[in-house]
């Protein structure tokens, strides 16, 4: 496909903490060059951090002097970020297309800003857990993605005795990663035993890849599990009683160990906890390559919301989401890049089938977020003043790219892919389910504003999802993409 | 000149070496040879407070020896009750012995004694300082069972503010180039930060935590403590942290096959009886090793090369 030389005029791009440069990008599939204005200098946010100064400041810019024989796009002195990237998904491609799709996921992926996404290895049949697994996976999502994607490998019990061959296949295949359960809830997707899993850690270390784990602990979840189901406990309360943060840090220091004496990446997925994230920051001033992410809901909800009945059952995930302290224990460790990033775990469901019952244990766990979190992240992390334009940035997008090894993808800079999204950081946006892209229709943020919205998502050069909702391209744009050793 | 054991601070690496071979070679000898090494000498064993273990421990050694025992088993039964100073003690009874075996509930008191009499003097524990023979006989019982002591993964449990066992081991260990330890402790009862501090930063790992599970998959020697009333000002505090450190052969299912569960000994409910049976406990050897490594500490003490 050839594209034209386009140039995307009056961008905003930030230089670092909360400084900012006017500047225009020139891009086909791939970033061309990126022109500061002349005449323009560096400075920071606070400058035009009201729609009234923002004016001002325009007003008083130099026009862009732009080459003829380029298609001219403007951004409008919006903030120009590099696609957002979301490393955990569940799209459910192929089968469990009854709760979400690729081409619903993919399609709110772009309504969120976000250009790649890693869909998890566990909620697609077959399972992502053998070469041929993977071959039919990828063969059933041909044309079937708006936006790039790269997938998880999986370690399963159920698979467990050709670990070694899946492992190298697996990665010579591509995978991003390799995802596995302390504890799972799938008959189809077992969890591991921690000597398990350290096997797996040995074999995954020699393909340089990260080995991703749902951190809860087995025995402990059970044991109050079955104590609690015994009594007829069904409650939101026995729910959270059973997955402690308790339960999750002792996986997670557990895992700990296993990095150190494996020497292999292991990533935690969704931390909820303060006591989850205390091992996580000792392994870090060790030097261990261990690291985690966390999401959306824990950084927004606590147990309270339990109260609330509208969102009660939307708002289950596993692990669930904590209290407030452990809540800005999870700020305070984005702020410092102690988390990596911040993922969504996207997982949706008819919620009228799934969402309904009044055991809260057969209630569906999971949140279909792909969609929310970039304008979460502007509104509750850089414009409340937990985290620097820079952070939030690279919480969304370049930190998943670095970790990944996502060829291309995660900065704005000549040889890169043109993805990008244009957010506003000025405006203010009410969640409202049924202007959702996913399958699901459902949210807990439901009703809540956030202060900054996206406006624009391009990927390869190609809007994907512009201000009226137009797109240059169709379902099937996006590509597969394949992570090296 | 007279050699007297007081304190593990006074050991080089070399001479620590020494006594763990010399307690092999003791192990290794038939028990009529043993025997033959000190008949006719006599240990006076002064235990100015109770301590049975340790106690017996020594006189059989002695007894393994073909030496003979004296002393007191607490300091009501001498004339200490009756106002004798500690060291008129000391100089009455080195009359009677060749060698003194010294526990006392005031620290420096082991040192005192060997300043002031000829006869070398063995620290059999003095107030919450120095307990080197248990030392001497942890580091022996972890290389006997283990095969070597360098490098190994060492956690402790329990309680590792007031426990002068594990303070002399940690610091023992560290001589012996063990750098990974895990502590686990409830909040009240962690390692003085001290321990932890040393000139060469980055080479030893301490790593806190309060969840003993977390210890067991990766360590190859898990020394568990006696988690003490009395420690805690607070009984609602010690109530609530008394059976987070207990151990369980259900614990034990995640363990590298070879680790090693130790215990000063006594016990009381920090390690579950159906532990004893599994094949990680090593802790009643562990008293055996006590009698080796106390015979080769009299051996040594009174002069007999080995």
């Amino acid at each position: 496909m050839s594209v034209r030389s386009k140039v995307l005029k009056n961008a905003l791009l930030n230089t670092g903490g909360n400084r900012l440069k006017i500047a225009d990008i020139f891009y086909d599939r791939t970033i061309k060059e990126i022109r500061s204005r002349p005449g323009t200098k560096e400075f920071d946010w606070q400058t035009i951090d009201s729609k009234e100064k923002k004016e001002t400041f325009i007003a008083a810019l130099p026009e862009a002097d732009l080459p003829s024989g380029v298609e001219i796009c403007d951004a409008h002195y919006l903030l120009v970020m590099p696609g957002a990237i979301d490393p955990h998904v569940h799209f459910n491609t192929p089968g469990y297309e009854f709760r979400d799709d690729f081409e619903h996921g993919s399609t709110a992926a772009a309504y969120g800003g976000v250009t790649t996404v890693i869909d998890m290895p566990c909620t697609s049949i077959p399972e992502v857990t053998s070469l041929a697994g993977l071959l039919q996976k990828v063969e059933a999502l041909q044309k079937r993605s708006l936006i790039d994607f790269a997938l998880w490998g999986g370690i399963s019990a159920n698979h467990f005795d050709k670990l070694s061959s899946n492992v190298k296949e697996l990665s010579a295949a591509g995978v991003a990663g390799f995802k596995a359960y302390v504890l799972s809830g799938m008959k189809s997707f077992g969890d591991l035993s921690y000597k398990q899993i350290r096997l797996a850690a040995q074999k995954i270390r020699l393909t340089g890849k990260p080995l991703a784990l749902h951190a809860e602990d087995k025995t402990l979840v059970l044991n109050e599990k079955n104590r609690l189901q015994a009594q007829n406990a069904n409650s939101w309360q026995d729910y959270c009683t059973a997955r402690s943060s308790q339960a999750e840090a002792l996986a997670v220091e557990k895992l700990m160990y296993i990095a150190r004496d494996t020497g292999c990446r292991i990533h935690i997925v969704h931390l909820s906890s303060a006591a989850g994230l205390q091992p996580v920051i000792a392994a870090q001033k060790e030097g261990l390559p261990f690291t985690a992410e966390t999401c959306p809901h824990y950084l927004y909800f606590t147990q309270e919301d339990f109260k609330n009945p509208k969102i009660r059952n939307f708002l289950k995930t596993a692990p669930p989401v904590k209290h407030s302290a452990d809540r800005q224990a999870l700020w305070r460790a984005l702020a410092r890049g102690e988390i990596r990033f911040v993922t969504t775990d996207h997982a949706g469901c008819d919620p009228q089938k799934e969402k309904i019952s009044d055991n809260f244990w057969q209630v569906y766990g999971g949140i279909p977020g792909v969609e929310h979190r970039v304008p979460f992240l502007f509104s509750e992390g850089f414009k409340k003043g937990r985290l620097t334009l820079q952070q939030t940035i690279d919480l969304l997008s370049t930190h998943a790219a670095d970790f990944f090894r996502l060829k291309h993808k995660g900065k704005l800079s000549p040889g890169m892919d043109a993805d990008m999204a244009l957010i506003d950081l000025w405006s203010r946006e009410t969640v409202q389910s049924t202007r959702m892209h996913s399958k699901g229709q459902y949210t807990p943020f439901e009703g809540v504003t956030f202060s900054a919205s996206v406006a624009r998502t391009i990927l390869h050069g190609k809007v994907i999802m512009g201000e009226n909702n137009e797109a240059e391209v169709s379902i099937g744009y996006g590509k597969f993409l394949t992570v090296g050793e | 000149m007279k050699k007297d054991l007081i304190s593990m601070d006074d050991l080089s690496v070399e001479e620590i070496k020494d006594y763990l071979r010399a307690a092999h070679i003791v192990e290794d000898m038939s028990l009529e040879k043993r025997v033959q090494y000190l008949p006719g000498r006599i240990m006076a064993a002064l235990f100015f407070e109770p301590s049975t273990r340790t106690r017996l421990s020594f006189e059989s050694a002695m007894h393994r020896l073909g030496g003979s025992v004296i002393g007191f088993a607490s300091k009501d039964a001498t004339s200490v009750a009756k106002g004798e100073s500690f060291t008129d003690t000391i100089h009455t009874v080195e009359n009677y012995s060749d060698i003194l075996v010294i526990r006392h509930p005031g620290e420096g008191t082991a040192r005192l004694a060997a300043q002031e009499s000829f006869l070398p003097v063995i620290n059999a524990g003095d107030g919450s300082n120095q307990h080197p023979t248990q030392t001497l006989l942890d580091l022996f019982t972890i290389e006997k069972d283990l095969g070597k002591i360098e490098g190994l993964k060492v956690a402790f449990v329990g309680d590792l503010k007031y426990s002068r066992t594990v303070h002399s081991l940690i610091r023992a260990l560290m001589k012996l180039n063990v750098t990974d330890f895990t502590l686990v402790a409830p909040e009240a009862l962690r390692l003085p930060h001290y321990f932890m501090m040393n000139d060469q930063p980055g080479r030893f790992r301490f790593y806190e935590t309060e969840r003993i599970e977390t210890a067991i998959q990766s360590c190859d020697v898990l020394y568990m403590t006696r988690i003490q009333r009395e420690r805690f000002p607070d009984l609602v505090e010690y109530e609530k942290v008394k059976d987070s450190y207990v151990l369980t052969a259900e614990m034990l299912q995640e363990a590298k096959e070879h680790l090693r569960v130790l215990h000063p000994l006594p016990r009381v409910n920090e390690i579950a009886y159906d532990v004893d049976k599994t094949e990680f406990a090593g802790y009643f050897p562990q008293a055996g090793n006590g009698v080796i490594m106390r015979q080769a500490i009299l051996l040594k003490h009174m002069g007999v090369e080995l």
